[in-house]
């Protein structure tokens, strides 16, 4: 028995772990279609995410059958189709869901997908095919330009939609990876430190004790570093710092919003922070056991905001409660622990690689979907895996589960 | 290198720290769901009921106002209001049909109503519960219920009843008995969308509204009618500016019909709040007085002076000057003189005492709202012509009310009763809660004066001043009354009198007290002549009308006179009661008597009149002055009668009316 399901499965704790999320995902996309009016687009939509569910269990069987040569081999086309697209999607992307003014869509005829998706599997591939075929360790700046850029590129592409939340995924492999192929956290921190001069310029003072600090810190660390790297984290956190107040300019109303109504979600209660707000009422009304399934009022009365997407997580919180919102949470622990083990027991350091990137786009995802949706996290368009309604993300999803367990099958 | 071939074992730290970053993101989400979720879970479910959930309070049925026979008077109804949700709407054309078809609107205006571009159009009128049934289920049509304060016969005893306005009673019962007749509301709870749609089905009922109680009125509306009537056709031909009619029960202190009409108003309360000089119909009270403390007998005489009595450097004057009269006959013909004297002989601590149980100048504690007390000044305060004034009715105001509680003390054996305008309340469920007994305030003077006083009330009527007001049938007592208005600056006005009659009847044993007064008739304006032919038609009305709360049996014992009860007094009575508009009538006592011919023959049958077209109440009336009982559902115009117009009765028969259904908008 555990060796067919092995055989049929590969690794069968992660793909049953993932099956009953696409499950319950499905199962919560048919009740957030459970309200006073509904209209027909929502009431099926729980139907259409069954069809895409049986759509990615087929793609799901043959990729993690597929020698595992090929996906190495598909990295750099897949990559480069996935920026061609990216790049397109600049100049005939359309809108939809949370933000319409985001325009992260291609439409293919009837078919509607985010490139935004292939690219996050692209880039994992080909930053672990870049990162296993190393032969030194990364131990300097220089070592990280090169993968830094290749994950950049989709990042700017995807920034300049302007989608904040999957720009957050890129980042999410980049770290996850570099982590994993050995990189010193010091260095990460110096990559990581321009980011934190951005989002510290809003106060000279603390931008300036922040400067200090970075300046000391590359004075400690100054054995490990050249020079021309210590100059160069330098320039970078002065450059962010200066070009924070433009870039915050550039930003569209409702992305400032976003970020500010964060900090402060009853500055704006029936504007930006309307989301927020809701978001909470409803998981906050959900107490500990939740109000039970399908039986959530906020959501059966129309007062949460796009409850199959992005805030499914809301229903769950009202409908399931203090319950249901931790064991979701497990689910997807377990889930993530099983890539992060997989990785561990794989011999291989590609598979490795591809494992924590996937890992590290999880985890964005899941941080980031639900964090909004309690208010931890400022709100991002970003779809929670497995559980939002949406084709093309279940499809790349269960894709990247494919490849997960299709790397970790070669022993 | 190998270190970094075997990355993925290299470095156990590097799981913890991966698997670590994820465990600490979790935490922190699943703290923050803690928080929200557990700590804060109250905060937010009452922000969530605060944003679906609506408190509502529901207004409890307002109880009715009935007659003593049960009579609607004043009921609350259900209407509906109509709102057309033009968002809603799936299928225009089926909305508009159904709306032209249930609320018989035009084509033109239901296109108007389901215009898209308005979200929200009212449909301006209130229908009947048919409309709520006929529109429900229809997709952006919604229908609101309503309560209506609806009287179902008009503006009769409008006074009495008072007027409901935004949900509260104003004047009369309704503002007297609002606590009763409001019930209490409930409260419930529904749930509604985010653009405030009401979920069905999420309406949670916290209190149930309790309805309101019933008060049933000691008025009955067939005297109400009669009374009203008899008032209308009076003012209409002595061009009087109001009038004043009240029907007690002397027996109960019950007010049988109450209608005061000033200007045209039947609002007006005047028989309440509006005091008078009584005049000469106070004289009795005087000689009441006068036996009740042994000081004169009836046939005591006093000199008439020839009509003219100088007293305390004023002149007294009768109309009929007379020489040496009887304490009797100066009553009968109201001798101002005769009574004057006589009651000298009573100190004015008395004479004061005497008017003051009679209850005259204090409030008689009437259920309803404005009752006024008048004035009846203390000795102390008084001149040196009040005691004379005093005799025959002058510096004192009383109110009609007053008036005929104390004539009903006269009529019952002495005793002046608490007057009741309110027979029983009953709470919501019809179950009694309070039954109003009569009560005697107290004995003003003993059951032999008050009987000899009322067999010269008797004669007054017989071959006194009050010859107007006898009946064919019956001995009536009474008085007549003219006194001059005082105009506000001071003095009197030249020309303008309250003409007023009190009567009782049947004079051996008393069932009605009837009280008339009117206010600047024009022409002749004695009492007798101008409120006595009221006070006459109004009794015969009383006795046609077979449902009227009169003891029939003990009344059969009172006809002085063999006449067919529902013969010649209703003949007469039909022969006056032609509307509208009303032909000039006569009032002089002379024509009031002749009229004996009418509808009447055959044997003690009657000819159905034709009532189609007319106003229900009017129909009813002119029926029932033919001694007939009348049938009617509603309150409508009226289409005919069953049997039809022409066909022979006999009085008693019962006559179905039958009446158009009349459209409620």
């Amino acid at each position: 028995m555990t060796r067919m399901l092995e055989k049929w499965a590969v690794d069968p704790m992660l793909v049953l772990a993932v099956f009953i999320m696409t499950l319950f995902g499905i199962a919560m996309i048919y009740s957030a279609g459970v309200v006073f009016v509904p209209t027909e687009v929502t009431r099926d939509a729980w139907i259409r995410q069954g069809m895409w569910f049986g759509v990615a269990l087929v793609s799901f069987i043959f990729i993690s059958r597929v020698p595992l040569r090929w996906v190495e081999w598909v990295a750099v086309p897949a990559y480069v189709l996935a920026i061609i697209l990216l790049a397109a999607t600049l100049v005939v992307g359309i809108g939809s869901g949370t933000a319409a003014g985001v325009k992260s869509w291609i439409a293919f005829g009837p078919i509607r997908f985010q490139p935004a998706e292939l690219a996050k599997i692209a880039t994992v591939l080909v930053l672990a095919r870049l990162l296993s075929q190393r032969d030194e360790p990364l131990t300097s700046l220089r070592d990280l330009l090169v993968p830094s850029a290749l994950v950049g590129l989709p990042l700017a592409l995807v920034m300049l939609q302007p989608d904040l939340g999957t720009a957050m995924a890129f980042g999410g492999i980049l770290f996850a990876m570099l982590f994993w192929a050995g990189t010193p956290v010091a260095l990460l921190l110096l990559v990581a430190s321009p980011v934190a001069a951005l989002i510290l310029s809003f106060s000279s003072t603390i931008w300036s004790a922040y400067i200090v600090g970075v300046i000391g810190f590359l004075y400690l660390y100054r054995y490990r570093l050249f020079m021309f790297e210590s100059v160069a984290v330098v320039l970078a956190n002065f450059a962010a710092g200066t070009i924070a107040t433009p870039l915050w300019n550039s930003l569209k109303p409702y992305q400032q919003n976003r970020i500010l109504v964060y900090l402060d979600p009853e500055m704006d209660p029936r504007g930006a922070g309307y989301h927020v707000i809701q978001s909470k009422v409803a998981v906050g009304s959900g107490g500990l056991t939740g109000q039970g399934f399908t039986l959530g009022s906020q959501k059966r009365f129309d007062f949460l905001p796009e409850q199959h997407t992005d805030f499914i997580f809301s229903v769950v919180g009202e409908e399931l409660g203090f319950i249901g919102t931790t064991l979701a949470i497990a689910g997807f622990a377990f889930i993530l622990a099983r890539l992060v083990r997989m990785a561990v027991d794989s011999p291989d350091p590609f598979a490795g690689l591809v494992l924590l990137g996937i890992f590290g786009t999880w985890l964005v995802h899941i941080f980031v979907n639900i964090g909004m949706t309690v208010g931890v996290v400022p709100i991002t368009g970003i779809p929670l895996p497995f559980v939002s309604y949406g084709g093309t993300f279940l499809l790349t999803s269960w894709v990247a589960v494919a490849i997960a367990v299709r790397v970790a099958h070669e022993r | 290198m190998t270190t970094h071939r075997d990355m993925n074992r290299a470095h156990p730290w590097r799981r913890r720290v991966m698997l670590g970053a994820w465990m600490t993101a979790a935490a922190v989400i699943c703290i923050r769901a803690g928080q929200i979720q557990g700590v804060q879970a109250g905060q937010w479910r009452a922000l969530a009921e605060s944003q679906h959930r609506s408190d509502k309070v529901v207004v409890a049925a307002r109880g009715s106002v009935l007659d003593r026979d049960g009579t609607p008077l004043a009921v609350s109804r259900e209407r509906f209001s109509v709102g057309v949700a033009t968002p809603e709407i799936t299928d225009g054309a089926a909305v508009r049909a159904e709306l032209v078809d249930a609320l018989g609107i035009s084509a033109i205006k239901a296109v108007q109503l389901t215009d898209p571009t308005r979200r929200w159009r009212a449909v301006p009128g209130r229908y009947p519960p048919t409309v709520r049934e006929q529109l429900a289920g229809l997709g952006g049509v919604h229908v609101a219920r309503e309560l209506e304060r609806y009287h179902p016969h008009g503006d009769l005893a409008r006074g009495v009843l008072g007027v409901v306005g935004d949900d509260v009673g104003r004047g009369g019962v309704e503002q007297a008995f609002e606590e009763l007749l409001r019930g209490t509301p409930g409260r419930e709870v529904i749930a509604h969308d985010n653009v405030g749609r009401a979920i069905p089905g999420e309406r949670l009922v916290i209190d149930p509204p309790q309805a309101g109680g019933d008060v049933v009125l000691t008025i009955d509306i067939d005297l109400q009618e009669i009374a009203r009537q008899a008032l209308e056709e009076s003012i209409a031909t002595t061009e009087a500016r109001g009038g004043d009619v009240l029907i007690t029960d002397p027996n109960t202190g019950e007010i049988l019909a109450l209608v005061s009409i000033r200007d045209g108003q039947t609002a007006a309360l005047s028989a309440i709040n509006t005091p008078y000089e009584p005049g000469s119909t106070l004289k009795p009270f005087t000689v009441a007085g006068l036996l009740e403390r042994d000081l004169v007998s009836l046939y005591d005489t006093v000199d008439g002076e020839n009509g003219a009595w100088r007293v305390n450097g004023r002149t007294l004057h009768d109309v009929h000057g007379s020489g040496r009269m009887t304490i009797a006959d100066a009553l009968r013909t109201s001798s101002n003189v005769g009574i004057a004297k006589a009651a000298q002989s009573m100190s004015p601590g008395d004479q004061y005492e005497n008017l003051r149980d009679f209850g005259l100048g204090t409030l008689t504690g009437i259920e309803i709202p404005g009752e006024v007390s008048g004035t009846l000044r203390r000795p102390d305060s008084w001149s040196s012509q009040s005691a004379v004034s005093l005799a025959i009715g002058y510096e004192v105001n009383v109110t009609p009310l007053q008036m005929a509680m104390a004539y009903g003390a006269l009529a019952n054996g002495g005793r002046i009763m608490q007057p009741h305008l309110v027979k029983e309340i009953r709470d919501g469920t019809g179950a009694l809660i309070e039954a109003f007994q009569p009560r005697v305030v107290r004995e003003v003077v003993s059951a032999d004066v008050a009987r000899r006083v009322g067999r010269v009330l008797e004669d007054v009527v017989e071959d006194g001043t009050g010859k107007s007001a006898r009946l064919a049938t019956f001995r009536v007592a009474g008085k007549s009354g003219t006194t001059r208005l005082y105009s506000p600056a001071g003095g009197y006005e030249q020309g303008a009198y309250w003409s007023s009659f009190v009567g009782f009847f049947p004079a051996d044993a008393p069932q009605l007290v009837v009280f008339v007064k009117l206010e600047r008739p024009k022409g002749i304006y004695y009492g007798g002549a101008v409120a006595g032919p009221v006070t006459r038609a109004t009794m015969e009305a009383a006795l046609a009308a077979r449902s009227t709360p009169l003891d029939r049996a003990a009344l059969l014992g009172s006809a002085s006179r063999p006449v067919p009860l529902a013969g010649r007094a209703i003949a007469r009575f039909a022969s006056r009661t032609i509307d509208p508009p009303l032909p000039p009538v006569d009032v002089t006592s002379s024509s009031i008597g002749s009229g004996s011919e009418g509808a009447a023959g055959f044997g003690g049958t009657v000819q159905l009149p034709d009532v189609a077209g007319l106003p229900s109440r009017i129909a009813v009336r002119r029926l029932h002055a033919l001694g007939l009982r009348v049938s009617r559902a509603g309150s409508g115009d009226i289409l005919g009668t069953e049997p039809q117009a022409g066909a022979r009765v006999l009085p008693g028969d019962t006559i179905r009316l039958r009446v158009r259904r009349r459209s409620d908008d």
